[in-house]
């Protein structure tokens, strides 16, 4: 019985690979009735998003799982072999563990900390679960890397705060006004960093989107895709003493917003705060309106320091992270050890010889006076039947230890002669079935979690601004 | 009865010492538990309670005179301004739950002048004719209220400039810390409302305060007074911070520095009897 996992990733393959081996979801329930029904592969989940594609199996040797697997990629997914092999990663046994317990935690993902991947790891479970394709050990695996996936997030900071401009920028007003319910925000010019920006805004509670644009039409063709109003370009000073965050992203080369005006602004706001986001390149705003008193400005180099820094944040994060991984993964291996069949066998031994001698000695209580041949003669007696009686288990179980699913039996006994407990002397009990649907889903992360995804797409947007 | 009072008083203290460090642990945590946080609050509840409890039955068995001490003026301060926090929490925690921050401050003040009225317990005051007054027992009350409000205003502005300070040099993201602060928003209005409070209840002092003075021809002379004159300071003071930021809209930075300023001329003005001859010489504890 061995675990290993087989996969690629964003570390090893391109996106065009991924996305020929790529499994999508309606396809998983067939695809893994068709792995499980290799000979050598017991148990079975696959995980596949946009990142990775990896298959978790409990296989009965190394090398021909190994094989197995591969085919059923290949097969599956109609690939060839050596054009596929090159991509792949495998790991097996304890480093197999380490690497689904790193994935949960998602420290194996391009943005470390993003929380996508936690709830796409249930997902894969979940589909394989009711595909009935999991038995004890990935159970145990998948169970025990959920936790853990939970665990670092709420045990270290891997998770706190914004990675994306946009959400750095939702995250900055946060801490200029206490709640984001019913503010107004004005958006000037256009742009897909401001879109993605003004989603965030409503989705945290901002419910007044004013747009304005040099062209009127251009403003009113905005203000319908927000869902917000078309302000005329000459009434933006007016429309600012009503906003409490403006967003700003212009094509025009020379300053829009200056400080005079801002001033001005600021005379009608009565001094209330104003958080001023400029993500133009050139700059949309001059920097001298940040000295104005009660005005909050941050461009975009000021916003992508905070995203740095928070990224720095999440680095010393994941360091603890490992850390917590590397305990969670000794703790699963000394679960899955108690599936050895040596240990097993000792343990029963151990077990009958200890009610052997209490039997005994409660008897001898009783006989008073017996010779030395009348004892050798009662120890002998309860020695053989002992022994009798579990020689043939053991032998079976021998035999069935290395066959298939040969571990069930190891359970099985374990579990009628309870020696659980006495295979985890110190560690864990051994059995904690939590149920699934009490572990987390993607709904039940802050919302300061969402960001993975935009990062990539300003990737994009920046990507083109260089261009 | 007057054990009964002691042992209200040590329950207070136990309780004060469970919120405090409930709070400091809420703040600290990564994750906000939603028991720990009832926890805090029930058990600054329950030291609000119990510190009432305790004053009442002293006061109830000896009698409004002789129960004045410097024990009751700390023990009383210490109920305050519990009590303050409290309804700042009940108020304000739904809609800002980070003024819970305050909790971690002010709990610890709680605790801090339960051991210091503790300390006093010995002490006594026999009440002079002068003092025997329903003006001067009200004076008093205004006065540790005044003092209660002042200490969460300098609180929320200190929290405020911090805040302020960071965002204006860019620093956002410096400091994981402060983001567990209340938005400059939530502090900066926290802060005016207990000004106005403090401001109130320093009129009420300073007028009750004259009228039981103008009764007395030895104490005629109280505008020469060193504790009256700082009183009058610190009142002018938030009075100032009031002024300016109804007319001028000075909320934000400026407003909270007359805040911090208003708070020292208040702390002066509770020392001033210690440091310098006052009239008010024999109320050392209030």
């Amino acid at each position: 019985m061995h675990i290993i996992a087989t996969g690629l990733s964003h570390k090893t393959a391109p996106i065009e690979v991924r996305e020929k081996v790529s499994f999508p979801e309606d396809r998983l329930p067939d695809a893994l009735e068709c792995l499980v029904g290799y000979p050598s592969v017991s148990e079975s989940v696959i995980l596949s998003t946009c990142n990775r594609t990896e298959i978790y199996s409990v296989v009965a040797g190394v090398e021909e799982g190994k094989a197995d697997i591969i085919d059923f990629l290949c097969e599956y997914q109609d690939l060839k072999r050596n054009a596929l092999e090159k991509y792949l990663y495998f790991h097996e046994g304890p480093s197999a563990v380490h690497h689904v317990f790193r994935v949960a935690s998602s420290l194996d993902s391009m943005v470390v900390g993003e929380a996508q991947i936690l709830g796409q790891v249930k997902e894969a479970y979940t589909s394989a679960y009711e595909a009935q394709a999991t038995s004890a050990v990935l159970n145990k695996l998948f169970r025990h890397a959920l936790q853990v996936g939970k665990r670092v997030r709420t045990e270290t900071e891997i998770g706190e705060s914004a990675v994306s401009i946009s959400y750095a920028a939702v995250e900055l007003a946060k801490r200029v006004f206490e709640s984001l319910e019913g503010r107004t925000v004005l958006v000037v010019g256009a742009g897909e960093m401001s879109e993605l920006t003004v989603k965030h805004l409503i989705a945290n509670g901002v419910t007044k989107v004013l747009v304005t644009n040099r062209t009127f039409k251009r403003a009113k063709e905005l203000a319908d895709g927000l869902g917000g109003e078309a302000i005329k370009f000459d009434d933006i000073i007016e429309s600012m003493a009503r906003a409490d965050i403006l967003i700003s992203s212009t094509a025009s080369p020379d300053f829009v917003i200056d400080k005079s005006e801002v001033a001005t602004v600021m005379h009608r706001r009565r001094n209330k705060p104003i958080f001023l986001i400029d993500i133009a390149l050139p700059r949309d705003i001059d920097p001298e309106v940040g000295n104005l008193y009660n005005v909050f400005l941050y461009d975009i180099d000021d916003l992508q320091s905070v995203v740095q820094s928070n990224l720095a944040e999440r680095a010393r994060a994941a360091h603890l992270c490992e850390g917590i991984v590397e305990r969670e993964v000794a703790d699963f291996i000394s679960w899955i050890s108690t599936l050895e069949v040596v240990p097993t066998i000792s343990t029963l031994k151990e077990r009958a010889e200890s009610i052997r001698l209490l039997e005994l000695e409660k008897a001898l209580k009783r006989f008073k006076d017996l010779s030395e041949d009348e004892l050798s003669v009662l120890n002998a007696l309860t020695t053989g039947i002992v022994n009798k009686l579990l020689h043939e288990p053991i032998v079976r179980l021998k035999e069935c230890a290395n066959q298939k699913d040969g571990y069930l039996y190891i359970e099985s006994l374990r579990h009628l002669f309870d020696l659980e407990s006495r295979l985890l002397q110190g560690g864990k009990t051994s059995e904690v079935p939590r149920s699934v649907k009490s572990l987390g889903t993607v709904a039940d992360c802050p919302d300061g979690e969402r960001h993975a995804l935009d990062r990539q797409a300003e990737q994009r947007v920046s990507g083109g601004i260089e261009g | 009865m007057e054990k009964l009072a002691i042992i209200a008083f040590w329950l207070a203290a136990v309780a004060s010492i469970t919120a405090s460090l409930m709070y400091i642990k809420n703040f600290f945590a990564k994750v906000e538990k939603k028991d720990h946080v009832e926890l805090a609050t029930l058990a600054a509840a329950a030291a609000f309670m119990l510190l009432i409890t305790s004053i009442l039955i002293r006061v109830g068995t000896v009698g409004f005179e002789r129960s004045a001490s410097p024990f009751m003026g700390r023990a009383i301060f210490a109920m305050f301004i519990t009590g303050v926090y409290l309804m700042i929490e009940m108020v304000y925690a739904r809609r800002a739950p980070r003024v819970r921050v305050l909790g971690a401050f002010v709990m610890p003040v709680v605790v801090i002048f339960e051991f210091l009225a503790w300390h006093v317990y010995r002490l006594n005051l026999t009440l002079t004719d002068q003092l025997k007054s329903a003006w001067v027992g009200m004076h008093v009350t205004f006065a540790v209220s005044a003092y209660a409000a002042m200490t969460v205003a300098v609180g929320m502005a200190v929290v405020y400039l911090l805040q302020e300070r960071q965002l204006k040099n860019k620093k956002a993201a410096a400091s994981a810390f402060l983001k567990r602060f209340p938005s400059l928003e939530a502090s900066d209005s926290l802060c005016n409302r207990s000004i106005v409070l403090s401001f109130s209840f320093l009129t009420l002092v300073i007028g009750t305060g004259i009228i039981r003075a103008e009764m007395l021809p030895e104490w005629s002379q109280w505008y020469q007074d060193v504790k009256i004159l700082a009183a009058v300071a610190t009142w002018l003071v938030f009075g100032f911070y009031l002024g300016v930021r109804t007319l001028f809209d000075w909320r934000g930075r400026r407003a909270n520095v007359v805040a911090i300023i208003g708070f020292f001329a208040g702390i002066f003005t509770y020392f001033a009897n210690y440091l310098l001859p006052s009239i008010h010489s024999y109320g050392k504890g209030f």
